[in-house]
């Protein structure tokens, strides 16, 4: 539903793209920095002229910014010095015509918990703060299709999850697609169904987060992040800890409120991943999952892991020194200890 | 105090607002295109705006006699148009003030376009604005400083200008007998007393005037660009 | 070695010009003259200069020279287009009661040179600080019908002005400028007025004196008596102007 073909010179390299989105709800753009990224959104909203882009089989490209249904929130937050935080977000209710959701201001504030902030000057916001009243303003301009620029760098992983959440769920709600640019793999695949890989202004992997993650790590040489789908079974008051249990699985982890939302994927990054042969006892970590070695090949002195845990897979990392100590082979149980998520 | 003079001041300070807000009405979208605008006549533009800057107000007045003369096509199209004369009449010093002060308002509007963070234009084209809420909404909110300047400095000026007056005005009282003018009346027929107790008075409100427009200033410049 | 020669060149080249300014004879006289006469001097003066004096013009409003003279301006003689200027300073110790004289006396013309009236205001010098001024007014309300809608010029010369430029139609003005003006342009327009009878209004007297801290008298009474002598007198009707001891015009 969207189709773009766009081509602009810039400094080093030219933007070419040719890219054609079928069905996404939340779509990430992933590219180091300087790959022309920002340059991709703000063609798509009309800042860059002269491309061809087709919006629901629409030919948008001759039509104004404001014409086109589309936001773009840039990457460097600017709001409005002369008005104070509500006064920013009224401006958009106020102002941007065309408004195809019904979404509320009130909505916007109580989701996003900016409800303190809004007698605060714009200058005396701290960046994870503006970021969300910013994020909270371009909602309000009430279009279908969102495109966001870096839109959370500022805000601490506990606190870019939660927004990010909240962004699902309002995509859900308000039936709003989104396409978010980051430079974050972690942030993307936490919301993305779709991925984009831009590297030199080209369009480099296209497809489900999944494949493309994969196509990331490989051409990287990156260890890949775990993604793993889970259920809540409680919230442990005393504690303040959750009980997850992995989907598909009766394994079982007790996780920070930090990490978990409603709906997402835990994340784990392969460093919090420990392998041993044998079921460690008497000690004190408790999130140890049982996993099937499926593949171990070597990358650059460190030897990959794959690991299926009934039927998710997580990867982890052992140095050549280690692995050629444990003669692990292909189809060996393993136990996987992981750390740092209580 | 001679009623004259209450007339004469009354006059001035009528001319000075008037003025300067017609220069604001007129300056603000012209300087917003100058602004923006980058082509090859930018310098003779910008020359063109500054000449009063430079011209003394005697010849403005001058060619401004010339101009309002009903013997020449100006003046007989104003006097088709109204039914009046421009020269010695309030209307006519009216134009040529705004001659005069025209500089006094545009660069500070030119200046404080410029001076406008493009993100913030950007963002708001980002955001879904059409051009026309952009500028109403965002861009002349930003601008207000800039528009209490160039006001200020129309005003400021305007109320000290002679030469043009003097050339044009007829000297008629409540219609063109400006305050500059009834002082030099003053002093030309020696009446040094009078004059001091105009010029005191002139001083007084034009300070006070320029205090109280910048104390407006000042309580919207809170805004960091 | 040029570098030296030249500072000396230029050493000796100043040296020469102080000493040659006071080895000539010409003695510079400052003459502080009404706008509406400078011309008229320069006239005079180009016609038959004045042996052994460079005369130096300046030119402004009577009020303003007035006003310089009285704060030490350094003027050896002052003609003003009115009387009670120079007889202000005799009276504030600033020139010599002796040395006052009538060089001149103002003449005004009925001035319209379009048939067709514009509007009804009358062009006249500002009566409250100009002798035309005073003396238009006089005759205005005499004779135009009331009320008189007046267009007051800063000094009788802007009174022309106004009528030249056609904002006014009809003005009261001195004859010397309507004169001077036809001189220059050889205008037929400029001869299409009425002089009006002296017996009509009150004098315009225009009086000179020489200032007291003058350190050029002898120049400076050379200069006075060349403007009472009868010869610049008559050359003075012709320009305009009416002599003291005659009442001809023309």
């Amino acid at each position: 539903m969207i189709k773009l073909t766009l081509f602009k010179a810039l400094n080093n390299f030219d933007l070419d793209i040719n890219l054609q989105l079928e069905s996404f709800n939340i779509a990430g753009v992933f590219g180091p920095s300087g790959s022309g990224k920002s340059t991709l959104l703000r063609c798509i909203s009309g800042l860059e002229g002269k491309q061809s882009i087709y919006i629901n089989n629409q030919p948008v490209h001759h039509l104004p910014s404001d014409k086109r249904g589309v936001t773009l929130q840039v990457q460097s937050c600017p709001l409005f010095p002369h008005l104070d935080v509500a006064g920013n977000l009224a401006f958009t209710q106020k102002h941007c015509a065309n408004r195809e959701t019904n979404i509320s201001e009130q909505e916007v504030i109580t989701a996003l918990e900016l409800q303190p902030l809004l007698k605060r000057n714009v200058q005396s916001l701290s960046g994870g703060e503006r970021q969300r009243v910013v994020f909270a303003r371009t909602m309000l301009a009430g279009q279908k299709l969102i495109i966001l620029d870096e839109p959370f760098s500022a805000l601490d992983w506990p606190l870019r999850f939660k927004t990010l959440t909240t962004l699902s769920e309002l995509a859900a709600k308000f039936n709003i697609k989104f396409i978010i640019v980051s430079h974050s793999l972690k942030e993307l695949l936490f919301c993305c169904d779709t991925l984009i890989q831009l590297e030199k202004g080209k369009v480099i992997n296209q497809g489900t987060s999944a494949l493309v993650a994969k196509a990331i790590y490989a051409n990287n040489k990156q260890t890949p992040l775990s993604l793993l789908n889970y259920d809540i079974i409680k919230f442990d008051e005393k504690y303040a800890v959750y009980h997850l249990q992995i989907k598909q699985s009766e394994q079982q982890l007790f996780v920070s409120p930090s990490a978990v939302e409603p709906g997402g994927k835990l994340i784990i990054e392969s460093k919090q991943i420990a392998i041993s042969a044998i079921k460690p006892i008497l000690t004190e970590h408790s999130n140890i999952l049982v996993c099937i070695l499926i593949n171990a090949e070597i990358i650059d002195n460190n030897w990959q892991l794959t690991l299926n845990v009934d039927g998710q897979t997580l990867y982890c990392l052992l140095s050549a020194r280690v692995w050629d100590q444990s003669n692990y082979k292909e189809g060996d149980t393993l136990y996987a200890t992981i750390h740092n998520l209580e | 105090m001679l009623q004259s003079d209450l007339t004469a001041l009354w006059l001035t300070i009528k001319l000075a607002f008037i003025t300067a807000i017609l220069l604001l009405v007129f300056c603000i979208p012209v300087a917003y295109k100058l602004a923006g605008y980058k082509g090859k006549f930018k310098p003779f533009l910008e020359a063109l705006i500054a000449m009063p800057l430079v011209l003394p107000p005697t010849l403005l007045g001058f060619y401004l006699l010339v101009l309002f003369s009903p013997t020449h096509a100006f003046g007989q199209f104003w006097f088709w148009l109204t039914g009046t004369q421009l020269a010695f009449s309030f209307q006519g010093v009216v134009i040529g003030s705004l001659f005069y002060s025209l500089p006094f308002v545009m660069q500070p509007l030119v200046a404080g376009f410029k001076q406008i963070n493009q993100t913030y234009n950007e963002a708001a084209i980002a955001l879904g604005l059409s051009h026309f809420k952009r500028f109403v909404y965002l861009i002349l909110p930003l601008l207000k400083p800039s528009i209490g300047s160039a006001f200020a400095l129309g005003f400021a000026h305007t109320l000290g200008e002679f030469g043009l007056v003097l050339m044009i005005g007829g000297n008629i009282q409540g219609q063109t007998q400006v305050v500059s003018i009834a002082l030099y009346d003053h002093v030309e027929s020696l009446n040094y007393a009078a004059a001091h107790q105009l010029s005191l008075i002139l001083l007084a409100i034009s300070f006070a005037c320029l205090v109280l427009l910048f104390k407006f200033n000042k309580s919207i410049v809170g805004v960091k660009q | 070695m040029s570098k030296l020669y030249n500072t000396w060149l230029g050493y000796f080249l100043f040296v020469f010009c102080v000493f040659s300014s006071t080895l000539s004879a010409k003695e510079t006289l400052h003459v502080a003259v009404a706008s509406n006469f400078k011309t008229v001097l320069q006239t005079l003066l180009q016609e038959s200069p004045l042996p052994g004096v460079q005369v130096k013009i300046s030119a402004a409003s009577s009020g303003v020279l007035y006003s310089q003279i009285v704060h030490g301006a350094p003027f050896d003689v002052f003609l003003s287009a009115d009387d009670v200027r120079p007889q202000a300073l005799v009276k504030q110790g600033f020139a010599s009661q002796s040395s006052l004289v009538t060089y001149a006396l103002g003449e005004l013309a009925l001035w319209q040179p379009n048939a067709n009236k514009v509007n009804d205001k009358v062009a006249i010098a500002n009566p409250r600080f100009s002798p035309y001024g005073r003396a238009s007014q006089f005759y205005a309300n005499a004779n135009f019908k009331k009320p008189i809608s007046y267009v007051y010029g800063n000094n009788i010369t802007q009174a022309f002005q106004f009528v030249q430029s056609g904002n006014v139609s009809i003005g009261l003005v001195a004859v010397s400028t309507l004169k001077a003006a036809y001189s220059n342009t050889q205008n037929p327009k400029y001869l299409d007025y009425k002089v009006l009878e002296a017996s009509e209004y009150p004098d315009i007297i225009q009086q000179g004196v020489i200032i007291k801290s003058t350190k050029k008298m002898a120049s400076a009474k050379k200069l006075m008596e060349f403007l009472m002598t009868s010869s610049t007198q008559l050359k003075l009707i012709k320009l305009g102007y009416r002599s003291k001891d005659s009442n001809a015009s023309k």
